[in-house]
């Protein structure tokens, strides 16, 4: 593509952005911080939205698409194959900088919401929603698409079609559902809005998830005061050995 | 009543972790044997990393085995320069086996090297003992004399150098096959995640030719003070020590091998041998069968970190 071609797509997408002026969202997302305690075993985040100014004329009906990221991660992904007679792991490929959390929610079957095109772009589905813009991934990829379904077995990625539902025809509500084995981090929500197919609307907001109290202090002394931790477990160890000596103590 | 584990990232009933506690603490007991062959394997099963399960049973056993090593010292059971060479060994052991642990889990081989270590020594530990025990049974049926001990005889081992007297056991060997012995302990130890009581035992009584009576409680000093050292490597090179979980294992494992050691004192010592070469051959076998049947799933996933 030459410059002045260039020039004139941008110019053609901002007057099309103009005329498509989008539609006002307010969304809130509760509790904005999971706290991982010793109790902990799995969570809720539940996500309030509304069309706050519509400027259109006639009332619109919309569409909703949720995609919730966890921090990024380098995932390794290994095929075991056979050798003299024992599987072994053998190919391996790694996948860069890809969420560690993935749930993607929408208001109906994404096709129904936006076309392939508009849905690759806007980074909507699991697939889409998986590597940066601009990264083209071969979705019949064996390893891609068994990353995608351990981590969905995980209970990591989860793509729900009705998962958001609407309370009138601006304001919907969906939730987020965290399991125990939910990655520590900043996650992001992206909202976007839909109508007749076409994005109308778009929010960010953020949660995240932490280990307090115990948890945090024994993630935070094995992986900083390492030695001082190690001497901590061993000491707790040769104590309760010797505690056990002397209480069961027959002679 | 789950409880989040903060190293192994995921919840698990406390009450069942006790309990495994508990149960592989009894067998540990009446067995004499740190029970870590049964407990990795238990906690890779309930879906915690192996690398976390390996580095945590290594503080679980240093609990049961110190509990072990200290009722044998006041019976003055421990031959104590026989632990100091055993040791010497083992900690170059244990370190070597660290190291292992650390490369093999950068390039994916951990599980595999894991299981294999299992099947071999589990299968072959296993089955001389249960050939062993077998012959010892039929023995006593027909009312014969055990031959425990073979005086005069010398095999190879008593012919190296560097011999040294070791009075409490009433042996004389060379410094070698004694430190060779705490190496390769240390090494299979910090490797497996096992105390390696079940290899160590018979180690010494059959290459040492060292007599029951210090057996035992000289090898629970070893077993102590190599996994005590194995936590803290694991601790600072792989940080995967779970505190939380090792504590709720450590408390039922002593609990419950003070019940396993009142119990072995009612069994005839073949039977307790032919049940224990039962129990080690199941999970080598269990082991060998992971190896070679077909995976569930044939791909795996490891996060690298961001």
């Amino acid at each position: 593509m030459t410059n002045l071609a260039r020039f004139f797509a941008c110019v053609a997408f901002l007057a099309l952005s103009l005329s498509a002026r989008a539609e006002e969202l307010v969304v809130t997302v509760a509790p904005s911080q999971i706290a991982v305690s010793s109790s902990y075993s799995g969570g809720t985040v539940v996500l309030f939205g509304a069309v706050a100014q519509s400027n259109a004329v006639l009332p619109r009906t919309y569409d909703v698409a949720v995609v919730v990221t966890g921090p990024r991660q380098n995932v390794v992904t290994r095929r075991k194959g056979r050798i003299v007679g024992v599987w072994v792991n053998q190919e391996s490929r790694t996948f860069y900088n890809v969420p560690s959390f993935l749930g993607v929610l929408a208001s109906r079957q994404l096709d129904e919401i936006a076309s392939a095109e508009i849905l690759r772009r806007q980074g909507i589905g699991l697939k889409n929603a998986l590597f940066d813009a601009g990264v083209q991934p071969d979705s019949n990829d064996p390893f891609l698409l068994n990353f995608i379904d351990i981590r969905r077995q995980q209970g990591l990625f989860d793509e729900r079609a009705g998962g958001v539902t609407f309370l009138s025809r601006t304001a919907f509500r969906t939730e987020i559902p965290l399991r125990d084995n939910v990655p520590i981090g900043e996650y992001q929500v992206d909202l976007k809005l839909f109508h007749n197919g076409e994005m109308v609307g778009e929010a960010l907001s953020t949660f995240s998830v932490v280990k307090i109290g115990v948890e945090d202090l024994v993630v935070n002394s094995a992986t900083n005061h390492s030695l001082l931790y190690g001497l901590t477990v061993v000491s707790m160890a040769f104590f309760t050995g010797w505690f056990a000596s002397i209480v069961f103590r027959r002679d | 009543m789950l409880i989040y584990l903060p190293i192994a990232d995921v919840a698990i009933n406390i009450f069942l972790l006790f309990a495994m506690g508990l149960a592989v603490g009894f067998i540990s007991g009446m067995f004499g044997v740190g029970g870590g062959f049964l407990m990795t394997p238990f906690l890779i099963f309930l879906g915690i990393s192996p690398g976390v399960a390996v580095a945590s049973v290594a503080s679980h056993i240093t609990a049961s085995s110190f509990s072990g090593a200290l009722s044998h010292w006041r019976k003055r059971a421990v031959d104590v320069p026989m632990a100091f060479v055993l040791l010497s060994g083992g900690l170059v052991g244990t370190a070597s086996g660290v190291w292992i642990f650390t490369r093999l889990r950068a390039v994916g081989q951990l599980d595999l090297l894991i299981g294999l270590s299992y099947l071999v020594m589990l299968t072959a530990v296993g089955g001389l003992m249960l050939i062993e025990s077998v012959r010892a049974i039929n023995r006593a049926r027909h009312q014969q004399p055990s031959q425990l001990r073979r005086p005069g005889a010398h095999t190879w081992v008593h012919a190296l150098p560097f011999k040294m007297r070791f009075k409490h056991s009433k042996i004389y060997v060379s410094f070698f096959p004694v430190w060779g012995i705490g190496y390769v302990i240390g090494l299979v130890g910090a490797v497996m995640g096992i105390g390696g009581g079940f290899l160590l035992v018979p180690m010494l009584i059959y290459f040492l030719r060292m007599p029951t009576a210090t057996v035992i409680g000289t090898a629970a000093v070893l077993t102590t003070a190599t996994m005590a050292v194995a936590t803290l490597m694991h601790a600072l090179t792989n940080h995967l020590v779970d505190a939380v979980l090792a504590l709720v294992l450590m408390v039922g494992g002593v609990i419950g091998a003070q019940f396993g050691a009142r119990t072995a004192q009612n069994m005839p010592a073949e039977r307790l041998r032919l049940l224990l070469a039962l129990l080690i051959l199941a999970v080598g076998l269990r082991f060998g069968y992971e190896l070679i049947s077909r995976p569930v799933n044939l791909y795996s996933l490891r996060a690298l970190g961001s």
